[in-house]
């Protein structure tokens, strides 16, 4: 479904993002993507959403390249930001039927805003609230509905539990459930190790914009994800020294 | 006005003391833009033996006045609707980044061209909504004026103005859209659109002005207030050749004139006669000043 082949992003400063970066996201899979800042990740997200343009290889969702056929390949792909500003002066239900439009879905009645609000935890009355009222965890689940309404097989999250309460992050744990058992392709970036141990089928780790370990669920379910993590970035670490001494 | 010319002119004794005022009356589109309307002279006081001019304008005499401007249909779109095309424009896209919403709304299928044109129309609208009143109010005025009277010319001049300023007020809005653009935080746009506007709507009228005569210095004024001096005793002396080559041989009776006041038959008739023939310039003693 989301598909990173050989991908490269080199910035004009000379920042290079990343260094031929490739794997797959499947549907109905929950891949994490861990890594410090400036690992490459929400890079990642920006080429496919065509926000910039890749300086070599090629990001694809539902087979249809990002940076060529932009507007095609976003018609089956969801974002959550990592902060859910929405519009502050709109209601809740004034900000999903916008971004409903923009997704292209018109013409929503009052119990599709109703059953979206059930499913992310909201209540209906939320629905009537201005967004300057909602706290960052009623906004990120807002953001969830946003990409429920739009209903597509992939989506795409920025670091989506960063700065959320523990209940709130586990509520978001329980949707993201959810949208795999309804087949979604989730591609998620993410600092929180202890988060993407639960929920992920499998990780991937980035350091300085490459791709430097795949883990499959099975790798980490009984390990502790934590210390791969740094055990794979002193490998590349190691590894990285021993190509520039070499 | 009427009124004070005929109580004059029944006041009077002898034509030589009738000093009519005679008024410009206001340009018809003045309403919308009274150019230097207000600047000039509105009234000139006719005098026998005096050269007519037209009278100081009302702050003519107080030159501190001049730095208020006329408020018409014009400085209202110049000032106020230029300003609030910056202040609408200048978070439309430095906003829209700020709260992050800009990357939710490209995350669907909208293209960059497609967001910026329904910012751009948006602003017009909301922009022609207010300049469109202006027009329409004044209109009212100009029309409900029993002594106006508005021929199809005028309708094309102010179609054109309002043309003129509905592409005003959205260049000022794509160019707050542009620093909106092009800044990342809706404050440093709004430096940037405040800038501009100042640069636009003050700099550039008062400073180009300035660079004018900078450039083409203007004449002292003294040197022109001789000329002028000099120009106006050669007219009165020729003036006065022709008043003497026409008063030649006239036969005045004073006897009734100056009892019967002005209506009376003080001149006669042979002066009626040739003061007509040289107002009109048909006198054969005007024919020195008609190359003048």
């Amino acid at each position: 479904m989301i598909k990173i082949d050989e991908l490269t992003k080199r910035y004009e400063d000379g920042v290079l993002a990343l260094d031929h970066v490739s794997y797959a996201v499947e549907p109905g899979e929950i891949f994490c993507l861990l890594g410090a800042n400036g690992a490459g990740k929400t890079t990642t997200i920006n080429i496919l959403l065509d926000f910039i343009p890749p300086t070599s290889g090629s990001a694809s969702i539902n087979g249809h390249d990002c940076n060529k056929f932009p507007l095609e390949a976003k018609k089956y792909v969801s974002y959550v930001s990592e902060n859910v500003q929405l519009y502050g002066m709109f209601t809740a239900r004034q900000n999903l039927a916008f971004f409903a439009e923009l997704a292209g879905k018109t013409g929503l009645k009052k119990k599709d805003y109703d059953g979206v609000m059930r499913t992310v935890g909201l209540p209906e009355k939320a629905l009537r609230m201005r967004l300057k009222h909602f706290s960052k965890g009623m906004r990120q689940k807002l953001g969830i509905a946003i990409a429920l309404l739009k209903d597509p097989p992939a989506i795409l999250m920025d670091e989506p539990t960063s700065g959320l309460d523990p209940t709130s992050a586990q509520e978001f744990l329980a949707q993201l459930r959810r949208l795999k058992e309804q087949d979604k392709a989730i591609l998620m970036t993410t600092h929180d190790i202890f988060r993407a141990k639960l929920i992920a089928d499998r990780v991937g780790i980035m350091k300085q914009g490459r791709l430097v370990a795949i883990r499959k669920k099975q790798d980490f379910k009984h390990a502790d994800l934590e210390e791969i993590y740094m055990h794979e970035m002193q490998a590349a670490e190691t590894s990285k020294v021993q190509q520039d001494g070499g | 006005m009427v009124a004070d010319n005929e109580a004059e002119l029944r006041k009077v004794k002898v034509y030589k003391n009738i000093t009519p005022t005679l008024y410009r009356p206001p340009t018809l589109l003045s309403v919308f833009n009274a150019g230097l309307e207000k600047g000039l002279g509105d009234s000139s006081r006719i005098e026998l033996e005096s050269i007519p001019k037209v009278n100081a304008a009302p702050t003519g005499d107080n030159h501190y006045m001049s730095i208020f401007p006329v408020l018409d249909a014009s400085l209202i779109l110049k000032i106020v609707l230029s300003l609030l095309a910056i202040l609408i424009s200048y978070d439309r896209i430095s906003g829209e980044k700020e709260r992050g919403t800009l990357r939710l709304i490209l995350a669907n299928r909208t293209a960059r061209h497609e967001v910026l044109l329904g910012k751009l129309l948006a602003g017009i609208v909301t922009l022609a909504v207010p300049a469109t009143i202006a027009f329409v109010v004044g209109l009212l005025v100009v029309e409900l004026s029993p002594m106006a009277d508005l021929d199809w010319s005028d309708w094309i001049r102010i179609g054109l103005m309002y043309l003129a300023s509905l592409i005003f007020i959205s260049a000022m809005y794509n160019i707050g859209l542009l620093f909106s653009c092009l800044a990342n935080r809706s404050a440093i746009s709004l430096i940037l659109g405040l800038f501009f506007w100042v640069v636009c709507v003050a700099v550039i009228p008062n400073g180009s002005a300035y660079v004018a005569t900078r450039i083409r210095p203007l004449e002292p004024k003294e040197k022109t207030d001789r000329q002028v001096m000099l120009l106006k005793s050669e007219l009165e002396k020729q003036w006065w050749d022709i008043m003497r080559a026409v008063t030649k041989g006239w036969s005045r009776s004073t006897s009734q004139s100056d009892a019967e006041g002005a209506f009376g038959n003080g001149y006669t008739k042979r002066f009626n006669i040739d003061y007509f023939e040289c107002q009109q310039g048909l006198h054969p003693a005007m024919e020195p000043l008609k190359n003048k």
